[in-house]
């Protein structure tokens, strides 16, 4: 089957329809090089399937994203979808709890999921072989339709979620850092919120709160079913079209999401904490992944912090001798998220001058960048893109993450040519949109005793 | 369709080669390793390898550190090193087009290093730096007292990463006499996975390998692993924490021990899956911890740990340990679920095939294999170890590497909030309070 034949993949959705007695469409194709692409299907129910075709090696990839994350919650009770998360785990209807970890461990593979701001998924992989994709298939499409809540596991891993956040946050310095990063650099819009919640929330999350959860948002029409590997189309779209096509759609709210006001004067706090080493986490407001100027800013994020000769690591680890270490992100958001910075300042370094430095540094971006900078940006997230299609497992996380946040799949080879597109003067215009001072938040730590 | 990439093994003059052709994805990887590691440093120099090797990457006698950097950066190519007890390794990643110039540079910084007296000085300023960064994060805090709480008077205390005080000592004679004797030809193994042919990769590294001066060097003698003689636990005193980072375990099992699979199976049946005894009792049935697993590394030279990992709240960390002891003395005694070993290796058995599905997945293993001098296809023939396994060889094999009430713990909390209730608790045990700063210096040499 080859994904450049939009007739012929037509006609498997047809052979797979006549098959399963459900309307499977195909919806799209693409194809970043021989080895890799992917064709989008979609059922009668809204139901989306993504298939990508990797014959390298006997092995597949089963994801299934549901466009559910934080952001969606109500800001009076954080942390439910991630604690839903874990309860995935437990019994249905068909089947007792603990049955479908176990029976996936004895085909070879242990399934997990994350939760993030816009998504959440759920991921298996798979010898391809015996009757692993059939089984697989039969218990994923149990616990998106009929999953049973009881108290009793519900108590237990609400204290394995506590300790998750204990873990994380509480007990984590940069995590602490974060959190607070989020909360004073959003005012308006639900990322201003941790993902695992606060401890507050979760202390008062009940077995109610998750089942209606459960019923709002867990529905064929806000899932993606990821399929990447060796798997021929016909049976796969067969298959999966026969056992979930049943399951009805279902009314999803709309998420109610506030935009966040421009910033326009910096924001700062500084905390004791008992470190051994003066932290400062910064963090500047992005475009969303749905801006062609994300590129940009992943391109400036390589001329910053990544190798020796970064602006960065240059200035305050090399150069001015103020930092042990620098890091930094972009966080790929739908909505418009933050590039974080993390510096642990070197001992004795005061952390404003950590900041004055950085900024400093920042300030010189919107000048644009030299022509080995820009060569070794796109050089490197070149590299990092093809990189990133190693495996099923790979593909997989890379069109599930772009067709559960921004609703198309083929965002995950868009990258590669919007970097070639991406001019001096668009990375002049965007580093000087936010790399500005007015645009920064930092959360300062210094070493003391803790004040939260 | 090939069940896995193959695996070509070749001699190189003195050097070992090692291709993984993978020609799907326009990216190759490389690792250049020796079979020296920490261990040879001497007493009193920790950390000797690892500057030497960092300073590989910072100028060449024909390049400074940044002109030499641009040079890769331009390319988009990535260089790291690493420094294990046991190798040394130089890595790095290219976009196949991008190969052949991304590898002269490594040849220039491996053949010509300029070993820079200012960057050797400023490189063990932000190495002590960075070390004591490694203080502010709980589960590196753990692993650094872990590893010292399990070999105590043993070369295998020392962090590869290098002690803040003998990293202070270090002087250029220090930095050259470890460039000249560890890079030999005839310690190295080189990996090359990806994008490439066997013959384009043995072209492309052969002038590295003639470079490099043919004889191996000496191997580091490694004394007997100290045995525990009961329990001891050392709290990681540090402030304000609501739980407790918590290792614990023992020295185990090598990779050369011929039990090893049956080890290992035993391991993976008693804590190494979600649904495993260790991880049920302690996180599904109680909510104790989020994570709880056991694990132990099976391709080591040397004794590797049995480490159980957990970490539990304030509130329920004694239970939690008196919980695991107990565990562990009956995984000790060789006592496991009915089912549970046959389990376990249908787990291993099917997931196999994920193991080696690319090249990037069977690179460090394959090196691994070499490092222990097994032949190459040994690497493929973990299906049939495993399926020759009997389950008396694991309750054997647990019941020699292991022994009933005679392991280690850490526990990273704050000592006021469990220390008390912890000597009641375990009368028996040998309890440590260290400062979570112990061992810091500052770059200018104070404590």
């Amino acid at each position: 089957m080859t994904l450049d034949d939009p007739k012929a993949l037509a006609a498997a959705a047809a052979d797979a329809s006549r098959a399963a007695g459900q309307r499977v469409r195909l919806d799209r194709a693409h194809r970043l090089n021989a080895a890799v692409g992917a064709a989008r299907f979609v059922l009668d129910n809204g139901l989306t399937i993504v298939w990508a075709p990797d014959f390298r090696a006997p092995v597949f990839a089963y994801q299934t994203w549901f466009r559910v994350g934080s952001k969606h919650e109500d800001p009076r009770r954080t942390g439910l979808a991630h604690l839903f998360e874990h309860l995935m785990f437990k019994g249905t209807r068909r089947r007792a709890a603990g049955e479908f970890d176990r029976e996936m461990e004895r085909r070879g593979t242990q399934t997990n999921a994350a939760t993030w701001v816009d998504w959440t998924y759920y991921h298996e992989a798979l010898a391809a072989r015996d009757d692993n994709f059939e089984v697989v298939v039969d218990f994923e499409v149990d616990r998106m339709n009929c999953i049973v809540l009881d108290a009793d596991t519900f108590a237990s891993e609400l204290e394995v979620v506590k300790n998750e956040r204990r873990m994380a946050v509480d007990d984590s310095i940069s995590g602490s850092l974060s959190e607070r990063l989020y909360g004073l650099a959003y005012t308006q819009h639900s990322y201003r919120w941790p993902t695992i919640g606060s401890m507050e929330h979760l202390a008062a999350a009940s077995l109610e709160d998750l089942e209606r959860f459960y019923r709002t948002y867990y529905a064929p029409n806000n899932a993606a079913v990821v399929v990447t590997g060796a798997l021929e189309l016909v049976p796969t779209l067969t298959l999966l079209a026969r056992r979930y096509g049943p399951i009805p759609r279902q009314e999803i709210p709309v998420a109610q999401l506030t935009a966040e006001p421009p910033q326009t004067a910096p924001r700062e706090v500084t905390l004791e904490k008992p470190v051994v080493m003066p932290q400062v986490c910064v963090g500047y407001h992005t475009p969303g992944q749905r801006s062609p100027d994300f590129t940009a800013v992943q391109m400036l994020g390589e001329a910053m912090v990544e190798g020796d000769n970064a602006r960065l690591y240059r200035r305050l680890v090399t150069a001015d001798k103020l930092a042990a270490s620098v890091e930094g992100a972009l966080m790929p958001f739908a909505e418009p998220g933050l590039y974080e910075i993390l510096v642990s300042a070197r001992q004795g370094v005061a952390p404003e001058r950590v900041v004055t430095a950085m900024q400093d540094e920042l300030d010189g971006l919107a000048s644009g960048l030299s022509p080995d900078e820009e060569d070794k940006a796109r050089a490197s997230l070149e590299l990092s893109f093809f990189d990133g299609f190693k495996s099923a497992i790979g593909i997989a996380e890379a069109l599930g993450h772009h067709e559960a946040a921004l609703g198309d799949f083929t965002q995950a080879f868009a990258g590669y040519e919007l970097m070639q597109r991406t001019s001096s003067a668009d990375l002049a215009r965007v580093a000087a949109q936010v790399f500005g001072a007015h645009n920064r938040t930092a959360i300062i730590a210094v070493p003391g005793r803790g004040d939260g | 369709m090939a069940d896995r990439p193959a695996l070509h093994r070749r001699a190189l003059g003195p050097a070992t080669l090692l291709v993984l052709p993978e020609p799907t994805t326009p990216v190759v990887r490389f690792s250049f390793v020796l079979r020296s590691g920490a261990l040879v440093d001497p007493l009193g120099k920790a950390g000797r390898t690892r500057v030497m090797l960092e300073l590989l990457l910072r100028g060449t006698q024909t390049r400074g550190r940044v002109e030499w950097n641009r040079a890769l950066e331009r390319l988009g190519s990535q260089i790291g090193t690493t420094v294990a007890s046991e190798l040394t390794l130089v890595h790095g990643i290219a976009l196949k087009r991008n190969l052949a110039a991304t590898l002269s540079l490594v040849g220039e910084a491996l053949l010509t290093p300029a070993l820079v007296s200012g960057e050797r000085a400023d490189l063990v300023t932000e190495l002590v730096e960075y070390l004591r960064s490694e203080r502010d994060d709980d589960e590196s805090l753990a692993e650094l007292f872990w590893r010292r709480a399990l070999y105590p008077g043993h070369p295998l205390w020392r962090r590869p990463a290098g002690e803040p005080a003998d990293l202070l000592t270090l002087t250029d004679d220090d930095v050259r006499a470890a460039y000249t004797e560890q890079w030999r030809a005839g310690d190295l193994i080189i990996a090359v996975g990806g994008d490439i042919s066997p013959d384009e990769a043995e072209v492309a590294v052969a002038p590295i390998v003639h470079g490099l001066p043919a004889p191996r060097a000496l191997e580091a003698v490694l004394p007997a692993v100290p045995e525990p003689d009961g329990l001891r636990l050392v709290v990681v005193d540090k402030p304000e924490r609501t739980q407790v980072q918590l290792n614990l375990g023992r020295s185990a099992a090598s990779g050369a021990d011929p039990d090893v699979y049956a080890f290992w199976l035993g391991v993976t049946a008693f804590g190494g899956t979600f649904t495993s005894r260790f991880c049920r009792e302690v996180r599904d049935v109680r909510g104790w911890s989020y994570t709880a697993h056991a694990e132990f590394g099976r391709r080591r030279p040397y004794k590797s740990p049995l480490v159980l990992r957990t970490a539990p709240a304030v509130a329920d960390a004694l239970d939690c340990l008196e919980l695991e002891l107990s565990l562990y003395d009956e995984l000790a005694a060789g006592e496991l679920e009915a089912g549970a070993v046959d389990f376990s290796r249908a787990y291993l058995l099917n997931r196999y095939p994920l193991e080696i599905a690319t090249s990037a997945d069977l690179l460090l293993p394959a090196v691994r294999n070499e490092l222990l001098g097994f032949e190459p296809e040994e690497l493929f023939r973990v299906p049939e170890r495993l399926e020759g396994v009997r389950e008396d060889d694991v309750r054997a094999s647990l019941r020699r590497h292991l022994a009933k009430g005679r392991l280690t713990g850490v526990l990273v909390a704050t000592a006021a909030d469990i220390v008390p209730a912890l000597a009641r608790r375990f009368p028996s045990a040998k309890i440590e309070v260290v400062d979570y700063r112990e061992g810091l210096v500052d770059p200018g040499g104070q404590p």
